[in-house]
């Protein structure tokens, strides 16, 4: 059976986790629980109570007085009872949600700090989504529904046992029709969960396909090619039969669960009901209870079936948190990129790094057989202008990545100044490189700390300055309304900038030059930009990188021209390497490259024989 | 007044298009007036009893009472559980249809409106309100049934003490407790304790919603930064520039702080209502069960009566609260319902006539001194610009970033409409012709092209009737062919993962290819191409214009590109600058005037590869 994976998961240990969590957290609550819990089982009891009091009272002939008293008690009580029991629930609600909230910043940390290989892998993606359920799903998420649920199970639970306790001077053949009828009504949850899960997961997809056309028709980026190749009719015929699947599955739940659970529930309250009245008014009319007691003994069983209905329901709920708890820890387990070596990588200084090396890196992605690297050697020294070049697929930007070790080698190794990086502390490895990436994020924070990564007043003035005035910004900056203070991010600042791609690439570089790191790594930075920035970025190159080691990634061959070292890259290697001259010389594929992009750049050419 | 009838005609649309829908969905205003019935049941067959029990009847008189209360509760109860399940159906299908209509309403709107900075705000006013409220269609209807719920028990509790209301305003004795006093004040109580809940809860819901909505604010910062690190792409520059302090102290340290306190005040504001409700409670409380306890004590009513009257006292007291606790939220449903049919009543800004074009026909568009800014802009995106291109004519169109070639390609395809001047078809101003029609000219492949995670095949049709053969031709054409044959569902295959569990990703690269499959498949009479290369490798690239080229023959084709080598297999060439159309004619003219852009850009460029 497919259930059986999840219920390996053990209880015991999640169940310590999350309250582990709450004692560090918000270590009171345990004592507004049991505070809480006495309040939750009086009032029922004393509602029971009430009736049969003032009709033994009546009986009784009591003096009004002793009933003025009586009353004054009773009222008092309910207010206190009624005041208590919301008033504790609303700090264990508060207290809840934080620990829903810390767990939230948990995984946000976690997210940032994980092994870079295992964030952008399928399986880690895969874990992440499941482990979200924990914290991301809003008030129903485990992290934050199970302290509601322990507290209910244990009022229900100790209310159940106070309950029965009471009933059991009754005829036990109450009690145990009472129990019949809860164990029916219980099965009929179980049958109503199974048809409800059964009814998710058949109409997930549906319904993920319906939220996915409404955002694609409401996105202006996506409006453009909706409207040119009207798309209009495909993706209402889409939407509409994701939403025929979604309503039929819907209907059959609600067909199944009537007929099934709802049917099954009811005959099983018109059973403990019917036990109800009938040993209640025997007992009476046998003498053994007056009929106030009667009363009183009816609001119990009432109360005794609504105690039990909680239990299991709430049983349920834990369950469900500790399994969601099991998927968020799995996440939480997995391998940090801090769990490098401990060998501090080079400061911030520049002496630090004297060769980098590749020794018959080869790499593949996890789940593929085809390497993208294949026995890849190189020694570059301090301060070499390297140009990667090659076609689409190549490997150059995978060899880029493990040189920033986001990947280890699957065969080979990769040394810095001799010794394997994967003995560097990684944190300070990445200190090394200052990296230009062809996908990028810019926080919602201001422009200038966008750059410098640091908080406001942290910042190097003049650093921050110049990195802007070599990327070509500075006076675009400062020229803002609110200069290198302007917010970012439409999303979240209303007033935040919008930049054109070109900006965003040069942003892009004022960061890397910020960062001033040893190694300089820019992936693509020409593809948006026109012939006359593309030229500009050329000539300032020398300047940003002097005192660099650098790589320079792109398509267009010209790019080669201001670096020593040019790597040509094809099936998954170094096929050619040299300077441009001697890759020239060598008439291969460098070369075959070079002439097909410069083809119609020179004079006589005419381009319609190709 | 007048608010209040634009209120409640704007709740009778909202039911209206619910009714349209899923009608179960109304019935959930019945789920708590049904609801309040059972209680009633109960009170009502355990005080018969009761009384037939101090009679001392025969169980067979008894019997007839039991069975009357157990089939009743059993009916109600069976009622209330479908109607639950059939409600719960019903709210997903009507939040479906809200995702539904959105998305038609989208759908029909022109390129310019859905653009719009209005029209994006209305759209995040609805999202974030699904995101933290609901549907707006069901929200009025759990409130309603709250409400009428809270009602419907008071009056059936009204009905329940009428004996009582014909006692205790007469003089019924000596001393306070038999004069008519007692009766008045205590009705009284209740006057002004009702009416003082009422006006609480009014007051304090309105504070609850204000912080409450001050705390989502916080929590949209913190979701926007964890959805950003969700997408593992941030994840290469959140470890090379250690991020992590930064982001975790602007996504966190807010909410830790602020979030919490708000939280604290939110929980204490709530304690504080159930604080003031339960002493309010207490006092009335007193007065009735005293005035309850002393009609029954001096035998003015019988033991029954007594029974009834304070059972359905109890349900007084839930009713009320029930009432206060949703008359504040009444008005608070229509900023949802207001945000719904926004949306869904925008109107395209501009339609097309009616005129239709003969895509075999002659093509021949000019544009004729028409300027254009972006709405909310100051400076104009083009200026004056006059140009003619016939069918059949290659047009290269080059300059720097921002000069206005994209705007360009946007009003020719009619995304925009001109400010000034005008653009013809065949003689014919563009807006006379029927936009479908008028579209069908252009196969577009644009700088930003979007592909979606729909099928592949779909996705190079745009359209459900997909030509096979056409799109594998196509797709060769193209350079996507060998990937095909690696795509587990071949043409069937889902793009992405946001539809599909077992869809597949591709590269930039790889999209960029279908995209142009996708240009090459309609087939139009004008193609149109804004960097399609950008992504490619040089090889790519020439396999690319290669193929365009032989697929262009005979038609109209624009090409933009920073690479501009592909001016040269071009009879003419647009030069931009500053939203000006600066030069215009064929490379060979245009390159020996040095002291113009082109001889510029040109330069800039082709020096590096002579």
């Amino acid at each position: 059976m497919p259930k059986k994976k999840d219920d390996r998961i053990a209880m015991r240990p999640n169940l310590r986790y999350m309250l582990g969590n709450w004692r560090k957290w918000d270590g009171k609550s345990f004592w507004v629980i049991a505070a809480c819990i006495p309040a939750q089982i009086a009032l029922p009891a004393l509602t029971a109570l009430i009736p049969k009091l003032m009709l033994d009272a009546i009986n009784g002939a009591w003096a009004p007085g002793k009933l003025i008293a009586l009353v004054a008690v009773l009222s008092s009580l309910i207010a206190f009872l009624s005041w208590i029991e919301p008033n504790l629930s609303e700090k264990l609600r508060v207290s809840a949600q934080l620990a829903r909230m810390n767990y939230r910043i948990l995984a946000l940390r976690k997210i940032m700090r994980i092994d870079y290989e295992t964030l952008e892998s399928l399986e880690g993606r895969e874990k992440l989504e499941k482990a979200k359920d924990f914290c991301f799903g809003g008030r129903w998420s485990g992290g934050e529904d199970f302290y509601d649920a322990v507290r209910q199970f244990l009022a229900s639970g100790i209310g159940l046992l106070t309950f029965a306790g009471l009933l059991t001077q009754l005829n036990p053949l109450l009690l145990l029709i009472i129990i019949i009828g809860c164990v029916a009504e219980v099965g009929a949850n179980i049958i109503g969960n199974r048809f409800m899960h059964k009814m998710r997961k058949d109409s997930n997809q549906a319904f993920m396909r319906i939220e996915y056309m409404y955002r694609s028709t409401k996105e202006a980026e996506k409006g453009k090619d909706v409207r040119l190749y009207n798309m209009r009719p495909w993706f209402l015929r889409i939407m509409q039969s994701a939403v025929d699947v979604h309503n039929k599955v819907l209907g059959k739940f609600v067909r199944q669960l009537i007929g099934g659970a709802v049917s099954l529930r009811t005959i099983a309250t018109l059973a403990r009901e019917a036990a109800a009245y009938f040993f209640l008014v025997r007992a009476v009319l046998a003498g053994d209870i007056t009929p106030a007691d009667f009363l009183f003994f009816f609001g119990i069983v009432t109360g005794f079936s609504a105690w039990l209905m909680t239990v299991t329901r709430q049983y349920g709920n834990i369950e469900r948190c500790y399994r969601e708890c099991q998927r968020f820890r799995d996440y939480m387990d997995l391998p940090d990129c801090t769990q490098g070596g401990s060998l501090p990588c080079l400061g911030q200084g520049h002496d630090g790094l004297k060769t980098i090396e590749f020794r018959n890196v080869s790499f593949t992605y996890k789940g593929s057989d085809e390497p993208v690297l294949h026995n890849v050697s190189f020694t570059i020294n301090k301060g070499e202008k390297i140009a990667i070049v090659g076609e689409n697929g190549a490997g150059k930007t995978t060899l880029i990545k493990l040189l920033c070790g986001f990947y280890p080698p699957t065969e080979g190794q990769i040394l810095v100044n001799g010794v394997d990086i994967r003995e560097y502390d990684r944190e300070s490895y990445y200190k090394l490189f200052g990296a230009v990436f062809q996908d990028f994020t810019f926080l919602p924070v201001t422009v200038a700390q966008n750059v410098t990564i640091t908080e406001k007043g942290a910042e190097d003035t003049a650093r921050l300055e110049e990195s802007l005035r070599k990327a070509g910004l500075l006076d675009k900056m400062r020229a803002l309304p609110d200069g290198l203070e302007s917010p970012m991010v439409k999303d979240v600042w209303e007033r935040a900038v919008n930049f054109s791609g070109g900006e965003r690439q040069r942003l892009l570089l004022a960061r890397a030059l910020y960062k001033d790191a040893p190694v300089l790594i820019l992936d693509e930075p020409t593809a948006a930009l026109d012939p006359i920035a593309e030229n500009r970025l050329y000539q300032q190159y020398a300047e940003f990188s002097h005192d660099k080691t650098s790589f320079f990634i792109s398509h267009r061959i010209a790019s080669t021209r201001f670096c020593g070292r040019i790597f040509y890259m094809a099936n998954a290697h170094i096929a050619e390497e040299g300077t441009h001259e001697e890759l020239l010389a060598l008439q291969g594929a460098y070369y075959k490259m070079f002439e097909t992009q410069s083809y119609y750049y020179r004079k006589n050419t005419v381009g319609e024989d190709e | 007044m007048k608010k209040l009838i634009a209120n409640i005609r704007l709740f009778w649309r909202g039911m209206r298009v619910t009714f349209k829908t899923a009608p179960a969905a109304l019935l959930t205003v019945l789920n708590q007036p049904i609801n309040a019935i059972s209680p009633f049941v109960n009170i009502y067959f355990s005080s018969l009893i009761l009384e037939q029990l101090t009679g001392k009847a025969a169980f067979e008189q008894i019997l007839p009472n039991i069975l009357w209360a157990v089939g009743l509760n059993s009916i109600l109860y069976f009622i209330t559980n479908s109607l639950g399940a059939s409600n719960q159906q019903a709210w997903r299908r009507v939040y479906v249809e809200e995702h539904q209509s959105v998305a038609k309403a989208m759908l029909v709107l022109d390129y310019e409106t859905l653009e719009d900075t209005e029209t994006q705000k209305k759209s995040a006013d609805l999202l974030n309100h699904w995101h933290h409220k609901g549907s707006p269609l069901n929200g009025p209807l759990f409130d309603l049934s709250n409400l009428l719920g809270g009602v419907f028990t008071c009056v059936m509790a009204i009905i329940f003490i009428k004996p009582l209301l014909g006692i205790i305003f007469k003089k019924t004795g000596d001393g306070f407790l038999n004069s008519p006093w007692l009766g008045i004040s205590v009705c009284a109580f209740i006057a002004a304790g009702v009416g003082f809940v009422l006006f609480m809860s009014n007051r304090m819901s309105k504070r609850w919603f204000k912080l409450h909505e001050r705390y989502l604010e916080l929590e949209g910062i913190f979701h926007y930064y964890a959805n950003m690190l969700e997408d593992h792409k941030s994840g290469k520059e959140v470890r090379i520039y250690a991020q992590h302090d930064l982001i975790e102290h602007h996504a966190t340290d807010k909410l830790m702080h602020e979030g919490v306190a708000l939280q604290r005040k939110l929980g204490s504001a709530q304690s504080l209502s159930s604080a003031t409700l339960a002493i309010i409670g207490a006092i009335l409380g007193f007065g009735v069960y005293l005035l309850i306890g002393v009609k029954g004590l001096f035998g003015f009513i019988g033991v029954g009566a007594v029974v009834r009257c304070m059972g359905s006292f109890l349900q007084v007291v839930n009713g009320l609260m029930q009432i206060g606790s949703n008359v504040g939220r009444l008005d608070a449903f229509i900023p949802g319902l207001r945000y719904f049919f926004d949306v869904v009543d925008l109107m395209p800004k501009h339609t097309g006539g009616n005129q239709s074009i003969n895509p075999d026909g002659e093509i021949d568009i000019e544009f004729r001194d028409v300027s254009f800014k972006y709405p909310g802009q100051e400076d104009y995106a083009l200026r004056h610009v006059s140009f003619h291109l016939q069918g059949g004519k290659h047009l290269a169109i080059v300059g720097e970033n921002g000069s206005g070639k994209t705007t360009f390609i946007k009003l020719l395809c009619r995304l925009y409409d001109p400010m000034e001047g005008e653009i013809l078809l065949n003689g014919v101003n563009i807006r006379e012709y029927d936009e479908d029609s008028y579209r069908r000219l252009f196969g577009v492949v644009f700088q930003d092209y979007q592909l979606f995670a729909l099928p592949l095949g779909e996705n190079i049709a745009a359209g459900k009737d997909v030509d096979e053969e056409r799109i594998l031709l196509c797709l060769d054409e193209s350079g996507f062919g060998l990937r095909l044959e690696k795509m587990p569902d071949g043409l069937g295959t889902w793009l992405y993962r946001e539809c599909d569990k077992d869809g597949v990703e591709v590269s930039g690269g790889e999209a960029q290819k279908l995209a142009l499959a996708r240009a090459l498949y309609k087939d139009a009479p004008v193609i149109v191409l804004d960097e399609p290369t950008a992504a490619l490798d040089p090889l790519a690239e020439a396999a690319v214009y290669a193929g365009f080229n032989r697929f262009a023959e005979g038609k109209a084709a624009i090409y933009i590109s920073h690479r501009l080598s592909s001016c040269r297999f071009c009879e003419t060439v647009a030069v931009f600058e500053a939203g000006e159309l600066v030069q215009y004619g064929g490379h060979e003219d245009l390159i020996v005037n040095e002291d113009g852009k082109y001889y510029e850009l040109w330069n800039a460029q082709a020096k590096y590869y002579v």
